[in-house]
């Protein structure tokens, strides 16, 4: 025991899981790990140790194959199809992220052929909506492959 | 790139009277022309490529703005003029609204960077609530012109 806190026996049903959430998991391995069986505290790393959990239930990496990268055309259909699905979405290129949902978010990142990018959505249809999100990378954005007049 | 740089002064329509896109492109091309910016000559073929451009997905990218462009030979630089419209022109947006701020751009075809960074340079001013406000209220070429160059300055 530390400075007399003590814990009830920790459970999973405490927690809330919510399936896929990868954070989450990490973050019960973290606490079990500072816990003894007792949920006594075994080091004082406990706060830092532990990650906030992150409301990002779904994620995925695609590449950019189109030669001039994702100018006004394909930035649209990713809004249209991130407006369709009603999950919030975000795209990550490095150190910038937008509103996956948002042109003039979007265009500023300067999205050029080759780039790697994160896509994370949340909400009740962020599964649906990234895996039509990645079906239009692969695609290579069907008819927009040629340059945009 | 600064926005003064490509956008054409004499060629902003602060009160576009059009309230159909062909209506509203056409009108922005002429004060294009009207400008000395592109030649008589090739102003119905500069409104035909950007209505072709528009056929392939609309340029109306939410927010109550239009960006219509498109690529051609007859210009050796990337030029741009400005439409406000007090009653809304319906663009077939993605968001549905109707637009009352454009910006019409032509670029030559073997620059497409001019192309992309002019769009670049709209879209980073156009998420700036101050500008879009202050914009939205200007009457005049001059008061749209004032505010190019505060925002080209950063004084928004």
């Amino acid at each position: 025991m530390l400075s007399g806190i003590c814990f009830a026996k920790p459970t999973i049903t405490s927690f809330r899981p919510r399936p896929f959430c990868r954070s989450l998991q990490v973050c019960l391995k973290a606490a079990r790990n500072h816990l003894d069986w007792n949920g006594t505290i075994r080091s004082n790393r406990l706060d830092s140790a532990i990650p906030m959990v992150e409301d990002t239930q779904f994620r995925r990496t695609v590449t950019v194959n189109l030669k001039d990268g994702l100018h006004l055309r394909p930035i649209s259909q990713i809004v249209e199809t991130v407006r369709r699905y009603g999950s919030p979405v975000r795209i990550s290129k490095g150190d910038l992220s937008a509103d996956a949902g948002n042109v003039l978010d979007l265009i500023p990142l300067r999205i050029e052929y080759g780039s790697t990018l994160i896509l994370e959505a949340t909400g009740d249809n962020a599964a649906e909506a990234l895996d039509a999100l990645v079906a239009l990378f692969e695609s290579n954005f069907e008819d927009v492959a040629s340059p945009e007049e | 790139m600064k926005m003064t740089d490509f956008v054409v002064k004499e060629a902003i329509v602060p009160d576009l009277q059009a309230n159909t896109k062909e209506a509203a492109i056409r009108a922005l091309v002429d004060s294009l022309r009207k400008s000395g910016s592109i030649r008589a000559e090739d102003e119905q073929s500069i409104v035909a490529a950007i209505l072709k451009r528009e056929e392939l997905g609309s340029t109306g990218i939410g927010m109550r703005v239009a960006v219509p462009h498109t690529k051609h030979p007859s210009v050796d630089r990337l030029i741009a003029t400005i439409a406000l419209s007090q009653s809304g022109v319906d663009f077939a947006s993605l968001d549905g609204e109707d637009v009352n701020i454009l910006f019409l751009l032509v670029s030559p075809p073997d620059r497409p960077g001019d192309h992309l960074r002019g769009l670049e340079n709209i879209s980073r001013h156009l998420r700036n609530q101050n500008f879009c406000k202050f914009l939205r209220q200007s009457t005049s070429q001059d008061a749209i012109w004032d505010l190019l160059r505060e925002a080209d300055n950063n004084e928004l």
